[in-house]
């Protein structure tokens, strides 16, 4: 980490984390297709995963216990009514051509997860719908619909070093693990995106952001920000703009890459979702969800 | 028995049930003279676009063994039907009109077909429609325009066309169609049949290809409104395969019918839609069957009040604007990687634009485009209709403290010619000008035959429809309305010159 206490002198680092939790249920969100974390490439399939004209949505209540449940562990506020959207983009990873979220909407608001007397505090927790895979140009679906948790932190500054962010990431892994909402030590359990932005001193606001997706580990998240923020210091020092990319991260060779799959915001558009009415949660379901967390035998 | 004397072909679903289940005829014979019939007179009109002789014998005789073992058989045993063909069959190709699912043969049955089929009713094939039911006359197609059985260079309507067509040719008793703006109620008024939507939720639309996923609702189309109610009461109810259905149990439509027939309308408030009569360019003859019709059903009892509903004029251009993003949004799947039309690129986006290039057609594309506009648009058009589309629901709920049912015509034409309007796509989208608003607010509706526009210059004799739009699940109100009407009249007897 040596590298990013040395660019750091002129410039404060902000990091936004969004984290996106794979619950452990039986079928998809939104289907009663299987939904094994650990299932064989285009082993769990079905006519909605699919997109095949005349499917329609029809939500998973054990996902929604699973979100409620987490939600409580971070100390969030479960919304009574929350709504789905339809989020588009063009991908071959995503059948219907758009994904059911409730990203406008969420299903919790605040909560936090504490490291060492720091607290990261979420602005919105809530469910969707996970996208397929590409292959080495193949798609596989398996993945696609499965139900993940989203959970948004609020941008910080990083006070020491890369380190702080993968602090968090590690206690939420250990309050996902303690609340049984996942196989947390399977790959693609949890991912992280982490929105880096440089805040040169003696300027109004922190510069452009850039977003680093799908970081898995501790050390890769460390690596992963340390490595964007020497790219962002470099890009300054020769007085050239940031420019807003998404980015991947490959751990074996220390490497940052811009990532064409995942698009920019700008590029989706958004519609609520009709086939949907909205989701309400009353107290018997909160209260349920309460009890499973405390009761070590409940699994997912 | 009054059917036995006419031809099979003259019979209603409910008379051939009854005599499907009593033994006076078998299925297999209803079934054989329906695909004579097809083969007679379609190649003038072209409603089937797949037309499945085999499984349709295969399904008669399994209606007659059932018979025959003693079984009771559904309330549409051996009844012959057709299906729009925007919803999902298994074994049967199912294109929603398009060339890009051409060639898509689904494994199972949407809950539709497998409803008809529990039923007892046999399944003949499929029905043309604009293209994934964006069209109000049948010409948005790469395949056949669909012909008006009562003026062969006449459109049916659409977007249900084929379906309309189908029926109101007596080559079926009764079709499936599909309204998401009026594309049941419109093509059934200008065929000379029954078209009825019901409220939104009451019919699964699980197994129906999407097109404006908030207004989409199946229905059936007739010659006699018993005969919609009995469709209607095979398909009505929760399904947990569409989370939008209402739970509510369905209530017994044929007896909506029965009380209307026999008792009349006494007690029952019809608010005529003022504005709708003073739009500019009503026919005069359309406005002529109108008024007919009110006579008719005030001579039933009913009274008659004037009503309002201000935001009317806003009705088209707000169902254009949701149907237009939600198409964009429901259409987005169709990328050549799973099913139907596959055209090769380098990459995912070239494949993918070659793809819907090739297989959408010209209407399809205008809408997408106007969709996709729609959704980007950064003032917030598609929230703003939506809020506009409240405004237009809160005007039927105020009608409705008024009055029991809404009347119009269905239609401000008694028709057109094929050709008239495709180049003119803002005239064609003003034919639905009566019946988008029942979409919009939910409300379940129906088209019944009124009375026919005389021949004059340019224009044979034309059927004419008369539109009732009820409460949130009124369809018995609808029902006895409509039965009242047709007890005291004899316009859904006719039978079109061009297939006699």
């Amino acid at each position: 980490m040596t590298r990013v206490t040395k660019v750091m002198a002129g410039a404060t680092v902000m990091v936004g984390l969004e984290f996106r939790c794979r619950l452990a249920t039986r079928s998809k969100l939104f289907s009663p297709c299987p939904s094994a974390i650990d299932a064989t490439p285009d082993s769990q399939v079905d006519a909605h995963t699919l997109a095949l004209p005349g499917t329609l949505p029809t939500l998973n209540r054990q996902a929604v216990g699973l979100a409620i449940r987490l939600a409580l562990a971070l100390d969030a506020e479960i919304e009574p009514v929350s709504r789905w959207v339809r989020k588009h983009y063009f991908a071959p990873t995503l059948a219907k051509g758009y994904q059911i979220t409730q990203r406008e909407s969420p299903l919790a608001r605040g909560g936090t997860i504490e490291v060492a007397g720091r607290a990261l505090g979420l602005t919105s927790i809530y469910l969707a719908e996970d996208v397929g895979e590409l292959r080495a140009g193949v798609v596989d679906l398996s993945r696609a619909g499965a139900p993940l948790l989203e959970l948004a932190g609020e941008p910080m500054i990083m006070r020491a070093t890369a380190e702080e962010a993968s602090a968090f990431l590690r206690a939420l892994q250990t309050i996902i693990r303690a609340s049984r909402v996942a196989d947390i030590d399977m790959p693609g359990a949890l991912r992280c995106d982490a929105h880096v932005s440089l805040w040169p001193k003696g300027q109004d606001e922190p510069g452009t952001h850039c977003t680093i997706k799908d970081v898995e580990s501790g050390p890769a998240l460390e690596q992963a920000i340390a490595a964007e923020v020497l790219r962002q210091t470099a890009l300054l020092d020769q007085g050239m703009a940031v420019a807003a990319l998404t980015l991947g991260y490959d751990a074996a060779d220390d490497r940052l890459w811009v990532c064409g799959d995942h698009p920019s915001a700008t590029q989706c558009c958004y519609l609520p979702e009709p086939d949907l009415p909205p989701l309400r949660i009353d107290t018997a379901w909160i209260e349920r969800a309460r009890a499973e967390l405390r009761d070590p035998r409940s699994l997912s | 028995m009054r059917a036995a004397r006419e031809p099979l072909s003259a019979w209603t679903a409910s008379e051939t049930a009854d005599a499907v289940r009593s033994g006076e005829v078998s299925a297999l014979t209803v079934t054989r003279a329906a695909l004579d019939r097809i083969a007679a007179v379609d190649p003038r009109l072209h409603a089937w676009t797949l037309v499945d002789e085999r499984g349709a014998l295969a399904a008669a005789r399994g209606v007659d063994a059932a018979r025959a073992r003693g079984e009771s058989l559904g309330p549409l045993a051996g009844v012959p039907t057709g299906l729009k063909d925007n919803f999902v069959t298994a074994g049967l190709e199912t294109t929603g009109g398009s060339r890009i699912l051409q060639g898509w043969i689904p494994l199972r049955d949407g809950f539709h077909a497998s409803r008809l089929r529990a039923a007892g009713a046999v399944l003949l094939g499929k029905l043309a429609l604009d293209e994934f039911g964006m069209g109000s006359s049948n010409e948005n197609t790469p395949f056949t325009a669909v012909r008006n059985p009562w003026a062969l260079d006449f459109v049916p309507g659409g977007s249900s066309g084929g379906s309309a067509a189908a029926v109101a040719s007596r080559t079926i008793c009764f079709s499936l169609g599909s309204d998401s703006g009026g594309s049941i109620r419109q093509p059934a008024s200008l065929c000379g049949i029954v078209g009825l939507k019901p409220t939104y939720g009451r019919v699964s639309r699980s197994g129906l290809i999407a097109f404006v996923s908030s207004l989409d609702q199946p229905g059936p189309l007739t010659r006699n409104v018993r005969d919609a109610a009995l469709v209607l009461g095979c398909l009505a109810g929760h399904d947990p395969q569409d989370m939008n259905t209402i739970r509510a149990p369905a209530p017994d439509y044929l007896e909506a019918v029965t009380r209307g027939r026999m008792h009349g309308l006494a007690g029952l408030r019809i608010g005529v839609h003022h504005e709708a009569l003073a739009l500019p360019g009503l026919d005069p003859a359309v406005r002529a069957c109108f008024d007919a019709a009110l006579a008719a059903l005030t001579a039933a009892g009913a009274e008659l009040l004037e009503v309002s509903l201000p935001h009317f004029r806003h009705a088209v251009p707000t169902y254009y604007a949701l149907a237009s993003a939600l198409a964009a949004s429901n259409l987005a799947r169709f990328d050549g990687a799973r099913q139907g039309l596959r055209m090769t690129g380098e990459d995912f986006v070239r494949s993918c634009t070659a793809t819907r290039s090739q297989g959408f057609g010209e209407e399809v594309k205008r809408r997408l485009l106007l969709g996709t506009h729609v959704m980007r648009d950064p003032s917030g058009l598609y929230e703003r209709a939506t809020r506009v589309q409240t405004l237009i629901a809160r005007d039927y709920t105020a009608a409705f403290e008024r009055c029991d049912l809404l009347a119009s015509p269905t239609t401000r034409l008694p028709g057109f010619r094929l050709g008239e309007r495709v180049h003119d796509p803002v005239a064609m989208y003003l034919s639905d000008i009566f019946v988008v608003g029942a979409n919009l607010a939910g409300l379940p509706a129906i088209s019944v035959p009124a009375g026919f526009a005389p021949a004059i210059t340019g224009r044979p004799r034309l059927p004419v429809g008369l539109h009732l739009i009820a409460p949130l699940l009124a369809e018995p109100t609808l029902l006895r309305v409509a039965a009242a009407h047709e007890a005291s009249t004899a316009w859904h007897l006719e039978v079109p010159p061009g297939v006699a």
